[in-house]
């Protein structure tokens, strides 16, 4: 592989993962033994165990051993895919997670597509008129968009639009009809949608719309914005080809990082419009005490931001020759 | 003599940038010339108002700058009254840029070809017209291995192909007039006689006229037949390369040609201009060059001095040479 | 270098340090002009401090306490109720005013918290540099790795909801950040002038860590930890909305939470805490911003 390749540099970011995704999952391990309590507890819950089955429970799992066996065990089990069984549903962890994650998936992807589009629009607009009304909204909006807490705005929205005009849903992803075709179907889901989306999106959007416009500002500073100009390219070229392009990269990369955030928002918009994903999963969990679940959650999601990063980083490389040629 | 009507004429420019701390006049009443294919060269130091002349005729001055004042001609088309669209076909046809630091100049994350072809008027031509357009352009500017240039990103250039690539840009629109701001500034000694003759191949195989920006007076003696010296945002002195150079008028041009290092002239001293630049947003009264001047009088803190004609085509403007002499200004 | 002997260069050196440390005030000063002159920055400050007010006011206006079931269950806003009563009679204006207190208290403890760790890390990590500098990165790194929401969710789940261990946890997830910022300074201000002159006429590094260069460091962390009081109290109450808050303490994430039951029928239960949540964080946000533009000035350019 020549180096400069998008390969080598996707396997080098490959490789830097593992330590990290080791770390999240030593530190699940060491919540449990380090908790209040029997640790045996967080994993079967008290659901009227028969005395024989937590013995053999306790062996398998190792809890009568050294802690690094403990460890090894434990960890062979996550290899497996095997995250324990929820206390609720007694079926196997992994599969609840599974079965929860299009709903979520659904949900955010919505939400990334709507706020990215409207971010960098918003931005480049700002940017374009600096200083104008437009500018200093788009500003404010952000700054809004950090501090109004994200359940609260669905609640709010649920008010008005739901419960007052009457306009959308206010809870769960499908109304219960059974005379809807696959189109229908279809229909009633996004019908469903549009008020967690949008809470979620006017989450995210400020954000991006600020980052946008700042680096856009910074972009268009620079001479090579200049030359393009000389050159008598129309305006909306020199913005859309040239400077948008390079203002974008860092955006990227904010993506990345701000999964963390989004996903913490998820779960309270889930809970709040009892959309029925992994955040209302998160929540059911923790009425109930449902440690397995739980526990699996905080695993599942390190190892998707983790994940997400380096699919990010990569695109970035991709769009910026600057890093693989260094 | 009849002379053939001037490619370029520059009346009176005047630009001046508003900042917060006070209003610059970068460009003060400058007046020049350009003939059709003729390489003319703007000298002065940095700050003295020449990469801010160049801009200005692009009307390409950034933020918070303004053209205040003057006339920019091309070819009897005033180019201060066109509307922004106009301005870009002149952009896109007649007039063309080269920039100091063409790592700086060129988008980092766009590839070269990609970068010269995009000035190419696309509506009639199809792409594999413009790629052979660009690969025409990059052979002419002597790069080597043309294709895995066009292919190639800024950075995987080296400094000397990089400049050839933006030249080729330029190139490939044909354009009458080539501006070049300090081209080969940022570029090793050997690369930068290359750049300087490749200009003057150019200039002769597509009759473009050049205006040569540098603080480097080698580098237009090079390639100039006229050059117009700057100091402080004023012209102070124009003519004639050769004259110029044997005769300099102004003091400051005779400074600036004084403390060139020959190395078959042995010097006692080194001769240096004492001071530093004005401020322009407070220049210094009367001739602006007063402060540093070593022949300084009692008038030139007083008033500014007229531009006198010293000879044939050879002007300075300076009150030494005002009691003879037309006063041309 | 013989002990008592001060050759000349280094007292002008020592007049420079002294001439850096004194402007450090006259910044301050400087700072604070220019952060008074950014209209939102001083609104977001007008903001703050109705939050505090609201907070010194809670115990004047209802000395009983937020839990006392003054009125009937889910009424509307009233004369007698303001803001109206929840769905076990409590008084709506009750709780916005001690959920007040205990956002503030949650906000500012836990930054401090976040502060005193990082400063002290990022300020031994940055000068010290070496292997102490790798040893205390790592451990950022793994604190900034995880997932801090869920981290959060299960170790108060896990270790039960008490207000001061949501405090400690909240502030340690926040430190690594602190510690980030304060290193990079710390990185290159341990190479400037005024250190190496501090050095030359033996100050001890103790003296040098924390009087010369913390100074001039503290811009950067001062606009994080502002930040970070916001997210501070936005995680808390999301961790109370969800259900794992205090139960002993008054928090507007708990209001939310029973609000989110009777949201058709008692609109008021959820506006108004909520509400008290936005003006209090947005008026954090804006004078973070404001603290941002005071001490990063950068040349805004004006169009004439």
């Amino acid at each position: 592989m020549k180096s400069g390749s998008i390969g080598s540099y996707a396997l080098w970011r490959l490789a830097q993962l593992v330590p990290i995704i080791f770390v999240i999952v030593i530190v699940n391990f060491f919540l449990i033994r380090l908790a209040p309590g029997d640790p045996i507890a967080y994993i079967i819950g008290d659901a009227p165990v028969p005395e024989e089955q937590i013995i053999e429970l306790r062996q398998q799992l190792g809890f009568d051993q050294p802690l690094y066996r403990q460890l090894l065990i434990y960890l062979g089990n996550i290899a497996q895919g095997d995250f324990g069984y929820s206390f609720i549903s007694r079926a196997p962890v992994l599969d609840i997670i599974v079965q929860r994650l299009p709903a979520t998936l659904l949900l955010m992807i919505t939400q990334y597509v709507a706020a990215i589009i409207a971010g960098i629009m918003l931005g480049v607009v700002s940017a374009r008129r600096q200083g104008s009304a437009m500018d200093a909204g788009v500003t404010l909006l952000s700054v809004v968009g950090f501090a109004v807490p994200v359940f609260w705005l669905g609640q709010m929205l649920m008010l008005v639009f739901s419960t007052q005009l009457g306009l959308f849903p206010a809870q769960g992803m499908l109304s219960l009809r059974y005379d809807l075709g696959p189109f229908g179907k279809a229909l009633d889901i996004a019908h469903h949608l549009v008020l967690p989306a949008v809470t979620l999106t006017f989450f995210n959007l400020g954000l991006i719309a600020r980052l946008t416009r700042s680096n856009m500002l910074q972009v268009l500073r620079l001479e090579y914005i200049i030359f393009a100009r000389s050159k008598g390219l129309s305006e909306r070229t020199v913005i859309y080809k040239h400077a948008l392009r390079n203002a974008v990269l860092p955006v990227v990369t904010i993506i990345g990082l701000n999964l963390r955030t989004m996903i913490a928002g998820a779960v309270l918009t889930e809970t709040v419009f009892a959309w029925p994903g992994l955040g209302r999963l998160t929540f059911d969990a923790i009425n109930t005490r449902d440690y397995p679940v739980l526990m699996a959650m905080f695993v599942f999601v390190g190892f998707v931001v983790v994940i997400a990063n380096l699919l990010t980083d990569i695109a970035y490389a991709y769009l910026d020759p600057r890093i693989r040629y260094k | 003599m009849t002379e053939a009507p001037p490619l370029l004429d520059v009346e009176d420019l005047t630009t001046r940038f508003y900042t917060g701390r006070g209003v610059i006049g970068a460009v003060e009443k400058l007046t020049f010339h350009v003939n059709e294919g003729e390489a003319i060269g703007i000298v002065g130091e940095s700050g003295s108002g020449k990469s801010v002349s160049a801009l200005s005729i692009l009307r390409l001055v950034p933020m918070p700058g303004r053209v205040v004042g003057g006339r920019i001609t091309l070819r009897g088309i005033d180019l201060l009254a066109l509307s922004e669209r106009e301005m870009r076909e002149m952009r896109r046809k007649h007039i063309a840029m080269i920039f100091q630091d063409p790592s700086n100049f060129l988008n980092p994350i766009m590839r070269v070809g990609d970068q010269i072809g995009e000035g190419i008027d696309r509506r009639e031509l199809s792409k594999q017209a413009v790629a052979r357009q660009v690969l025409e352009a990059l052979q002419a500017v002597h790069i080597a291995d043309p294709k895995r240039a066009a292919d190639s990103y800024p950075l995987q250039l080296s400094g000397g192909q990089q400049q050839r690539s933006v030249i080729a840009a330029a190139l490939v629109r044909r354009p009458s007039l080539i501006i070049a701001d300090e081209p080969t500034t940022a570029l090793d000694a050997t690369v930068q006689y290359q750049i300087l003759s490749l200009l003057g191949e150019l200039q002769t195989a597509i009759n473009t006229a050049i205006i040569l920006i540098s603080h480097d007076l080698a580098v237009i003696a090079s390639v100039c037949s006229r050059v117009y010296v700057m100091y402080a945002a004023q012209l102070v002195e124009s003519g004639p390369t050769a004259a110029v150079y044997r005769n300099p008028c102004h003091p400051y041009t005779q400074g600036l040609l004084g403390s060139i290092l020959d190395p078959l002239e042995r010097k006692e001293k080194l001769s240096v201009m004492a001071g530093s630049l004005p401020d322009l947003a407070a220049p210094p009264s009367g001739c602006r060059f007063h402060p540093r001047c070593p022949q300084a009088m009692a008038v030139c803190v007083a008033r500014e001095p007229p531009n006198v004609q010293v000879s044939d085509g050879h002007t300075a403007k300076c009150w030494l040479y005002a009691a003879r002499g037309d006063v041309s200004s | 270098m013989t002990e008592g002997a001060k050759p000349e260069a280094v007292v002008a050196a020592r007049a420079d340090v002294a001439a850096i440390r004194w402007p450090a005030v006259r910044r301050v000063q400087d700072n604070w002009r220019r952060f008074c002159r950014n209209r939102l920055a001083l609104v977001g400050l007008v903001l703050l401090v109705a939050t505090i007010l609201m907070a010194l006011l809670a115990t004047a206006v209802f000395p009983e306490g937020p839990f006392k079931i003054t009125g009937g269950r889910l009424t509307a806003p009233n004369a007698v109720h303001w803001l109206g009563t929840d769905e076990l009679g409590r008084d709506v204006l009750a709780g916005v005013l001690y959920g007040a207190r205990t956002s503030l208290m949650v906000g500012f403890l836990s930054v401090f918290m976040s502060l005193a760790l990082g400063i002290v890390v990022g300020a031994l990590a940055g000068y010290y540099g070496g292997w102490i500098d790798d040893a205390l990165m790592r451990t950022t790194e793994i604190f900034q790795v995880m997932p801090r929401f869920f981290l959060a969710l299960l170790v108060v789940a896990m270790f039960g909801a008490d207000i001061w261990g949501i405090i400690f946890v909240i502030g340690i997830l926040n430190w690594a950040e602190i510690a980030r910022l304060l290193r990079a300074e710390y990185l290159t201000l341990r190479e400037r002038p005024f250190v190496t002159a501090a050095r030359a006429y033996g100050a001890p590094n103790f003296q040098i860590i924390v009087v010369e260069i913390l100074p001039n460091a503290s811009s950067p962390i001062i606009v994080a930890a502002s930040l970070q009081v916001a997210s501070a109290v936005l995680l808390e109450a999301s961790l109370s909305f969800l259900g794992v808050g205090d139960p002993n303490v008054m928090s507007w994430g708990t209001m939310l939470n029973s609000a989110q039951q009777f949201l058709r029928l008692a609109w008021w239960s959820a506006t108004f805490p909520g509400l008290a949540i936005c003006l209090m964080t947005l008026g954090i946000a804006l004078i973070s911003d404001g603290l941002n533009d005071a001490l990063n000035p950068r040349l805004k350019e004006m169009g004439s």
